[in-house]
């Protein structure tokens, strides 16, 4: 066999301890917790919105109410997102938030200088 | 607020706003969608129909179980049409719009509470609006070593939308509808039926509604998926735990024609356990959207010729097949395993790449797949997902089929042939611009004449987009669907729910 190392897991030993020591199920989350811009541009902009899916957005000077309308409408590829998910008043904030960020990076917005990616991108259903 | 002209089927508009009314006191007033740009987001499609095709009369946004059943009985009194949505995020098969125009989304999105998680058990149960991004941060918050299988858009979809199409992932776990167990399920007249074991009367639930599937008497589940039959407000899922350890192996065809080879090595070792996770075969188009576009390559009509498709994967270390898989488990257990593969892959013509990166197959969250979209420009996209046996000459069948008639379209084929076990599942993405409508009337006739050409090759279609729902009922034959039918009688007899969901239309008492 050749090749490197198997790549270890971290926590094995972890989760049998948190599985001996739980007594009760690990219960409930509520709904509907404001979620700070910073988390939203974590867990859903920045998926794409990174030069690599699609072109970068902070530090471009792009317009809060462009972004807002681009959020609920899902211009070209980019997915729709409704009130259900992101309130009109968080959607302000986030835009407001994108608008005044700096560049990330130095890293150019040209589609020409698209970083070659790595693993499959079989089956989004 | 301004009025829409789109109307609920044989609903007059005066019924609707009285229905609206009643319903803003169910969900509140905030919470009922009216007019052009609030239906923005539930109209946004990538297949090839028109925007208004599809439109929605309006949304209503449900945060309970109990607003769920407040809003099923004003729609059965006035008979307005109900279009549930989870995440809404049904991609390439209509996104969130429903199957006929004037239906009212039914939007489950603020339902969104993970209700358990057990890690002993390794179970979890989950309202309709929760991601997997939700559900993943909230197992390493805690610091619960259980892993997640998704879908390749898995940060924005969620497990209960995503099982009731019977979508899959990469992991063992790939079979979502497999491992899940236990619905609630509001039906039509606003009963809540608890699936499995959690219709025992123990309180405040069963504690093995999320252990064992089946409960007494027959099993319901499959009744709640690809269906119009109820309101999936409750789901149970297993969880895999983590293993020790896990190892991704690529492997290269050099050739077009290896396909069949590819699988039929690919089958035994899937069967015997060997590999334990769904082994997909990638073709060089599909894998090569991943770092260049369309026009980079050839500016001219048709489907980009194979010289040049070929050149640009090689420059990127893509092959004509690339098939990837994991080996899952403790070192011990991996070590012996890749040998009897890498033998078995390397026998068989296969170049094999050890330690190769893919998320989906390893619970890393990721939306690399969204550059798919970028390929044609335009964000068109349109899945034909098929199945056939997992042999060599059906996955060969399957790629000839679907690459001549995409040819005679003049459209790229970008396809996975995966192989679960048994069975082989060919899935085509065909991207194309969705701005031009010449161009969609175009993809249009391409998909109908696709789905017809599979059909009769006995290679069925097993999800579908909500512009070919009939046509694929069609192809499953009338028996079928007067069974659908005499279900949907008999659940919904106001045929007020998802109207036209999997050909199944309403058959108003």
């Amino acid at each position: 066999v050749r090749g490197g190392a198997v790549r270890w897991i971290g926590g094995g030993l972890a989760a049998l301890a948190i599985a001996l020591l739980a007594t009760a199920a690990a219960r409930a989350q509520s709904a509907g917790e404001w979620r700070s811009s910073r988390e939203l541009w974590r867990e859903t902009c920045g998926y794409c919105h990174n030069d690599r899916v699609a072109r970068e957005l902070r530090g471009t000077g792009i317009s809060a109410r462009l972004l807002i309308s681009a959020v609920r409408s899902g211009p070209g590829g980019m997915p729709s997102f409704a009130p259900s998910e992101v309130s009109d008043a968080e959607l302000e904030q986030l835009a407001e938030w994108i608008a005044a960020q700096p560049s990330p990076s130095a890293s150019s917005s040209d589609r020409g200088a698209r970083t070659p990616r790595h693993g499959s991108r079989e089956r989004p259903q | 607020m301004p009025s829409r002209t789109v109307l609920p089927a044989g609903i007059s508009n005066l019924v609707l706003e009285r229905a609206l009314a009643e319903l803003r006191r169910v969900v509140g007033a905030d919470s009922v969608l009216r007019g052009s740009e609030p239906l923005l987001p539930y109209e946004k499609l990538m297949i090839p129909a028109a925007q208004d095709e599809f439109e929605p009369a309006a949304a209503v946004l449900a945060s309970s179980l109990a607003e769920v059943q407040g809003v099923l009985a004003v729609c059965n009194k006035y008979r307005i049409p109900l279009w549930p949505i989870s995440t809404g995020r049904n991609f390439g098969y209509g996104s969130a719009a429903p199957a006929t125009a004037g239906q009212v989304i039914l939007d489950l999105k603020r339902m969104d509470r993970i209700l358990e998680v057990d890690p002993v058990l390794c179970t979890a149960l989950v309202e309709p609006g929760v991601t997997y991004q939700q559900l993943h941060d909230y197992l390493r918050e805690r610091k619960i070593d259980l892993w997640l299988d998704f879908p390749a858009d898995g940060p924005l979809v969620g497990p209960v939308g995503n099982t009731l199409e019977r979508g899959t992932g990469r992991t063992p776990y790939a079979d979502h509808f497999a491992h899940a167990c236990g619905m609630e399920v509001v039906l039509a007249d606003g009963r809540v039926l608890r699936t499995g074991m959690g219709s025992l009367a123990a309180q405040p639930k069963s504690p093995s509604w999320q252990i064992f599937k089946y409960g007494y008497g027959p099993y319901l589940d499959g009744l709640f998926t690809q269906s119009n039959f109820g309101v999936v407000t409750k789901l149970g899922l297993w969880l895999m735990p983590a293993p020790a350890a896990y190892r991704t192996v690529l492997v290269q065809y050099s050739r077009d024609e290896d396909l069949a080879r590819a699988v039929e090595t690919v089958r035994p070792l899937r069967l015997s356990g060997t590999i334990a996770n769904p082994c997909t075969l990638a073709n060089a188009t599909l894998r090569l959207t991943e770092f260049a576009r369309r026009e980079d390559l050839f500016q001219g009509s048709g489907p980009v010729p194979d010289g040049l498709l070929l050149a640009a994967a090689r420059q990127h270390g893509i092959a004509p097949w690339n098939l990837s898989f994991s080996l899952y488990g403790t070192p011990e257990q991996i070590a012996p395993n890749l040998q009897i593969v890498t033998r078995a892959f390397e026998d068989s013509g296969g170049r094999v790449v050890l330690d190769y990166r893919d998320g989906t197959q390893s619970n890393e969250l990721n939306l690399r797949a969204f550059s798919l979209l970028d390929w044609a420009g335009g964000g068109g996209l349109i899945w034909l997902a098929t199945v056939s046996a997992a042999r060599g000459a059906d996955a060969v069948g399957q790629r000839d089929l679907a690459r001549g008639i995409l040819a005679q379209y003049g459209l790229d084929y970008l396809a996975t042939e995966t192989v679960y076990g048994r069975d082989l599942h060919h899935l085509a993405a065909i991207v194309f611009d969705r701005r031009d409508p010449q161009v969609r009337l175009h993809v249009r006739d391409c998909v109908r004449e696709l789905i017809s050409a599979f059909a009769q090759n006995g290679y069925g279609i097993e999800r579908a987009s909500i512009d070919f729902m009939d046509a694929v009922a069609r192809t499953y034959g009338e028996t079928r669907r007067e069974v659908n039918r005499t279900l949907k009688r008999a659940l919904d007899p106001n045929g007020i729910l998802a109207p036209g969901k999997s050909g199944i239309h309403e058959e108003r008492s």
